[in-house]
């Protein structure tokens, strides 16, 4: 039964039930951080090697393996059966690739930790969770890994907390997770009782089928209600605030969690059910506008953060946005080349910071080390942070040749040929060609505020580069951020012919059939690719000249360029407030006033009369008679009369 | 001369039927002699061995359906076996924490093993009823042993004041079964299921629909009263509050479903239940349960009034799984299973600290996870089963049931109890962050009782809530069997 | 009215008058010595019957929770006869029918009580102190 496929999803189970059991029972075990720290780490590198030989051996048949049944009832059988194919395959190598390099840069980076034991059984069955979501082959098992890494998120938001008050911070994100974990179910049981079935190859057969399509619009709810479970997962407008707020877990994790791979299960998930999402043209529209403003907001709002962390957070919600604008255009494998490239260069980018953040610490250089306002000149010290985070910059900034060109270009390109269908697809490309700008903008002033420029920190204070341990990490992922674009050439270049990304996907993820509009207007390729360029390196430059005159100064051109509105972006749009306004306080309310006649609870009562034993007994009478019991008695009987009234005449 | 409609053979027969309840009964008239002797030492001991026994007997003795046992008042096939087992179990499994939980209170009452005995046998009868009599005979030795668990530490005010108010308010809601049953049995001329289910008699209510109607209608309310459904749930907080802990355990698992059994058998086997309006009176009561019990029970700032409302939430989850035919009564024997183990160790582990902060307010578990980190784990397993989040086996229960519901077609219903689950979570949770995300205050000193018994009780849930979350046709498939043989009540009177 | 006679809550109609009747005649026979007897009230006559002697103390005295108890208990095992009457009415029918079973099982319900009496005995239901 045990295949040598299954051990990719049991080794990172068996070593979160290993570390944590182990942690939990033995305060020896607890302080063996080398072991501790390489075990988690080869629980998830051996999986790696194994999706690695099935990636390379691959020959166009999905591979599936089933653990055993989970549960039959009325003719649905779920199993735990998983599914190594087209889609599942490059997302496990990224999800056991760059989780393997983060658990191993983990080792430096929680060092001494009181919870290291802890923090690396989290991440394992992270990593457990995360597998079961990308491989599941039916809607439950997927399900399941759903729920888990989003608990598994939470754990390690709330990871270093001890007061109330943040503790209520890691609920909100997954509270939050609730609401699209609600629209997640109810979609869920829509497509069950649509299609009889919830495993994922039926549904999109089902779904494929020329017969079902005629039917018009049928999955408008099911995939609305995906979406909306995806903005949650995916920190999308309405659902997105959690994700700044979740920066307060340990790095690594929003490396690994908040950026490279959790945040993106809402697009692997819409991309699982493409043959769906093209049939409802609407929700694709829905998300392309939702996407487009999403991402727009989020790269205004990371221009007036000062906090390391929060910027890369803000950009992460950005970046996801170009996620969902691809997929609302329809271009499925385009979202996952960006996802992927992106995993690369925010984890990377994560990692930096949080050897940034973790040099601060030690040198004692600042009150807030995540503030970049107190930093500067650090790649004079730390020249492996520098440079890989510069390279990771200019990647997300799209300037051309590095990974992000080729799959922002992608999806700038797929948004602005499905303008010739649809009008509205010019003005999201306009927006995410804008958002592309401040995105090379906010970058550039970020790195260079970091490690450039005058060093602000305290004097005196000595900053070292990270161990090797964790720039090696580094490397790896900034040499892959430098590559990883290259899966995927643009059209232009042999018509497609040279897209690897998209001759893998292509059996399984069909794409909205741009083919004719690419071909009638090709002269916009090259002019698109030519702004591309320019625009690119142009801002990158413009920041870098700005920032490199002015240094910290420069904030407040930017400040005078965007004026009143300035204050909005700093305020991240008031979205807490407004959800505050709009949710929490009528929730208060209900709570306090409509509800209070219904409590009753006779505690109070209770605790105040209980003087003593020998008043006891008078006290239950008295409040008797005061008619609490009588109270219960006349609810009842009028939910009796109720009952009766609608029987015998309703 | 034969006047009599029935034999020695029959007798015998049905005699080795019920030998899972002669069984309890035989064990509970032990205990009490036990205790008049003064062996109070080995009363938990029997009780424990005649659940087991009971359970295993009545497990290994599955049956076709319409076995009927006491000249057709008693249900001896069909899912009672699997019923009258899981009855049992959940009082075995209130044992692990009860003697203990006396032990620290300092309260050693010795007569609480033949009570508890009793109860299952109440319960036991009530939900394997052929018959309404037998149902209300069921409901009625059961309930005089709940009244008398609500009111067990007498010299305590909350606990006379749960025991008064479950008394006066219980025997309320047992006159309107009666008089529900007496309604029925007054416009068909008999109370017995098989003859209700015969075709002459569904005649007779057809012409008959009002007077039947009010007592359909009384019968349900009694019932709801029993689980606790709006609005018929008042009792539950204040009795749950005043009941030792355990037993407030025992109360929300062993006799919700003896009588969700009960009114599952009456809405499934009898055609006249198979009622639009008499669904959508179980249908509304459930929605209100589940949306009242989860809002109330995210406001409480005690763990064991909690636990309380949120076991009236559960209630409208089964209820809800009801309305959905026979796959709804596979369902709902599942969740109640599920929720059994679930539930029993969360009021358990409760009661295991309890000694120390008798109040039970959420204050006072301020960094239970960093004190007693193992126990802190354990209880959030159970809080986290009880909000349905995968793999644990609660996600299961309440899988079950919604898949059940839809294939009914009851979408509508089915996206509000998720819904309402979904906010469920919220104060499940709260009670985790409490545990592991504050700083241990200096008032806390809480650690988990020492004592092995209830330690290994919790363990042994914790494992079940794990293992049948990932493996439930364990539980399923047995109910499934059972369940397809029991379509209709097919059986004849001898 | 032939269908009085069989279906449904009709069939019940006679026990209602029945229960009428029974109620009706309780009353009237409880008022009849008022309304026909003379009337000629004094103090003597007003005081509480107490067996002919002066009451002592108000009337409104608490008794001690023993009382309900062994009143409960009476209750309890004098309803519990109720069981014997109809099954002595029928024994020597069922005897014929079913030979000793009946019997023994009587001793069965009887013993069942003793182990009742037995509980409430050693547990002190009838120590007064």
């Amino acid at each position: 039964m045990v295949s040598l496929e299954s051990l990719i999803v049991l080794l990172p189970l068996l070593g979160a039930v290993i570390i944590g059991l182990g942690g939990l029972a033995n305060a020896a075990f607890r302080k063996q951080e080398g072991l501790i720290g390489w075990l988690a780490s080869a629980m998830v590198l051996i999986p790696f090697g194994i999706v690695l030989t099935r990636f390379f051996g691959y020959q166009n048949m999905p591979l599936s393996f089933s653990l055993f049944s989970w549960m039959q009832a009325g003719g649905l059988d779920i199993s735990f059966s998983y599914k190594l194919d087209d889609l599942s395959l490059p997302m496990m190598l990224v999800v056991t690739g760059v989780g393997a390099l983060i658990h191993i840069y983990s080792i430096g980076y929680m060092h001494k930790d009181p919870g290291f034991y802890k923090f690396f059984a989290y991440l394992n069955l992270f990593i457990f969770a995360m597998s079961n979501l990308i491989m599941a082959d039916n809607l439950v098992v997927m399900f399941l890994g759903w729920e888990g890494v989003g608990l598994c998120s939470y754990l390690l938001i709330g990871f270093w907390y001890t007061d109330m008050i943040k503790a209520e911070a890691a609920q909100k994100a997954f509270i939050v997770n609730r609401i699209g974990d609600f629209a997640m179910l109810v979609a869920m049981f829509l497509i069950y009782q649509m299609f009889g079935t919830l495993d994922f190859s039926l549904i999109n057969a089902e779904a494929a089928n020329p017969v079902a399509e005629a039917a018009g619009n049928r999955y408008f709810w099911i995939t609305l209600l995906v979406f909306v479970a995806a903005t949650g997962k995916s920190a999308q407008i309405p659902l997105f605030t959690w994700l700044p707020d979740a920066m307060a877990g340990p790095t690594p994790v929003s490396a690994l969690i908040h950026a490279a791979t959790m945040v993106t299960a809402g697009i692997y998930l819409i991309v699982r059910l493409n043959p769906l999402f093209l049939a409802s043209p609407e929700v694709l529209m829905v998300i392309v506008v939702i996407a487009a403003l999403t991402s727009v907001m989020a790269a205004l709002t990371a221009i007036a953060q000062n906090d390391i962390k929060k910027v890369l957070a803000y950009s992460t919600v950005s970046q996801l946005g170009f996620m969902f604008m691809a997929l609302g255009a329809g271009a499925f494998t385009t979202a996952i080349f960006h996802v992927i490239t992106h995993a690369f260069f925010k984890a990377c980018l994560f990692l930096g910071s949080g050897s940034v953040i973790h040099a601060m610490e030690h040198a004692h250089a600042a009150e807030d080390p995540q503030d970049i306002r107190t930093m500067g000149n650090l790649g004079k010290d730390m020249k492996s942070t520098s440079l890989t985070f510069w390279i990771s910059t200019l990647a997300i900034a799209g300037i051309p040749g590095l990974a992000g060109f080729f799959s922002k270009d992608e999806i700038l390109s797929s948004l602005f040929f499905n303008g010739f269908e649809n009008q509205v697809y010019f003005a999201v490309w306009a927006v995410g060609l804008f958002t592309a700008i401040l995105t090379a903008f906010y970058m550039t002033r970020l790195a260079w505020l970091t490690f450039n420029g005058k060093a602000r920190y305290k004097t005196g204070a000595h900053i070292h580069e990270s161990a090797p341990l964790m720039t090696i990490p580094l490397w790896i992922l900034a040499v892959l951020a430098v590559l990883g674009g290259y899966i995927g050439l643009p059209y232009l270049i042999g018509h497609g012919e040279f897209h690897l990304f998209n001759h893998w996907l292509g059996d399984l993820v069909v794409n909205r059939d741009l083919h004719h509009a690419l071909e009638e207007h090709a002269v916009f390729e090259y002019l698109l690719l030519a702004l591309a360029f320019i625009v690119s390196i142009g801002t990158v430059l413009f920041a870098r000249n700005l920032y490199s005159k002015h240094d910290l100064a420069a904030d407040d051109k930017v400040k005078g360029f965007f004026g009143k509105f300035y204050g909005v972006m700093a305020g991240k749009f008031f979205w807490d407030e407004l959800y505050d306004t709009i949710l929490v306080r009528p929730f208060a309310w209900i709570g306090s006033k409509l509800l209070r006649p219904f409590e009753s609870d006779g505690v109070d009562g209770i605790v105040t009369g209980a003087g003593s034993a020998v008043a006891g007994i008078g006290e239950v009478f008295r409040r008797l008679q005061s008619g609490l019991v009588s109270n219960y008695m006349v609810l009842i009987s009028g939910g009796v009369l109720l009952v009766l009234t609608y029987l015998i005449f309703g | 001369m034969n006047s009599f409609p029935f034999s020695i053979a029959e007798l015998a027969l049905s005699s080795q039927y019920v030998l899972p309840l002669l069984i309890l009964l035989g064990a509970g008239l032990l205990l009490m002699l036990l205790d008049a002797f003064g062996a109070a030492k080995f009363l938990p001991w029997v009780a424990g061995a005649a659940f087991l026994l009971s359970a295993g007997v009545a497990w290994t003795q599955g049956a076709p359906a319409g076995r009927l046992a006491f000249f057709g008042m008693m249900e001896t096939g069909g899912i009672a076996p699997i019923v009258h087992a899981f009855l049992c179990l959940s009082g075995l499994l209130t044992l692990f924490f009860l003697s203990d939980y006396l032990d620290r209170h300092d309260r050693h009452i010795s007569d609480v093993y033949a009570l508890l005995v009793f109860a299952v046998l109440g319960m036991s009868l009530m939900a394997n009823a052929h018959d309404l009599i037998m149902t209300f005979i069921g409901l009625e030795t059961m309930s005089m042993c709940l009244y008398i668990f609500a009111a067990l530490f007498k010299t305590e005010l909350k606990s006379n004041e749960a025991g008064l108010k479950y008394f006066l308010l219980g025997s309320f809601a047992s006159a309107f079964l009666l008089y529900g049953i007496a309604l029925i049995y007054g416009i068909t001329g008999t109370t017995n299921f098989s003859l209700l289910a015969s075709p002459e008699r569904i005649e007779i209510i057809q012409s008959q629909q009002t007077v039947f109607y009010v007592g359909a209608g009384m019968l349900l309310v009694g019932l709801l009263f029993k689980v606790s459904a709006f609005p018929f749930h008042f009792w539950t907080p204040d009795v749950y509050e005043g009941t030792p802990t355990p037993l407030a355990g025992f109360m929300a698992t062993g006799s919700k479903m003896a009588t969700f059994v009960a009114l599952g058998t009456l809405m499934h086997q009898l055609d006249m239940f198979q009622n639009t309006k008499l669904l959508s009176v179980v249908g509304l009561a459930s929605l209100l349960t589940m949306i009242y019990g989860n809002i109330v029970a995210s406001r409480q700032q005690n763990i064991k009034r909690m636990l309380a409302y949120s076991s009236i939430a559960h209630s409208g989850y089964v209820l809800l799984g009801l309305c959905a035919s026979q796959s709804g009564m596979e369902a709902m024997l599942f969740y109640m299973f599920i929720y059994t183990l679930m539930n029993i160790g969360a009021f358990g582990m409760l009661g295991m600290v309890e000694h120390d902060y008798p109040d039970t307010e959420l204050e006072n578990w301020r960094g239970m996870g960093q004190k007693a980190p193992l126990f802190a784990v354990a209880f959030s397993l159970f809080l986290f089963s009880l909000a349905g989040i995968p793999p644990l086996a609660g996600f299961m229960g309440k899988y079950e049931i919604f898949i059940a519901v839809i294939r009914e077609g009851l979408l509508l219903p089915a996206i509000v109890g998720i819904l309402a689950s979904i906010v469920g979570v919220y104060y499940y949770l709260r009670v985790i962050v409490v545990m592991f995300f504050s700083k241990s205050g200096e008032t806390s000193a809480l650690l988990p009782s020492a004592s092995r018994i209830p330690l290994a009780g919790a363990a042994i849930l914790v494992v079940l809530v794990l293992v049948l979350g990932i493996f439930p046709s364990l539980i399923l498939n047995p109910i499934t069997q059972a369940l397809s043989g029991l379509s209709q009540a097919t059986a004849v009177l001898p | 009215m032939p269908f009085l006679l069989y279906t449904g809550i009709s069939a019940y109609v006679p026990l209602f008058l029945l229960i009428i009747a029974g109620i009706g005649l309780g009353f009237l026979l409880a008022n009849l010595s008022v309304i026909l007897g003379p009337s000629r009230p004094g103090i003597k006559k007003g005081l509480t019957y107490e067996s002919g002697m002066d009451p002592v103390g108000t009337g409104h005295e608490r008794f001690s929770v023993k009382f309900y108890l062994v009143a409960m208990l009476f209750i309890l095992f004098d309803i519990e006869v109720v069981f014997m009457y109809p099954w002595a009415v029928q024994f020597r029918q069922l005897t014929q029918e079913f030979g000793m079973f009946p019997f023994w099982e009587m001793i069965t319900f009887v013993l069942i009580l003793f182990v009742g009496y037995i509980y409430m005995y050693k547990k002190g239901g009838l120590r007064w102190a």
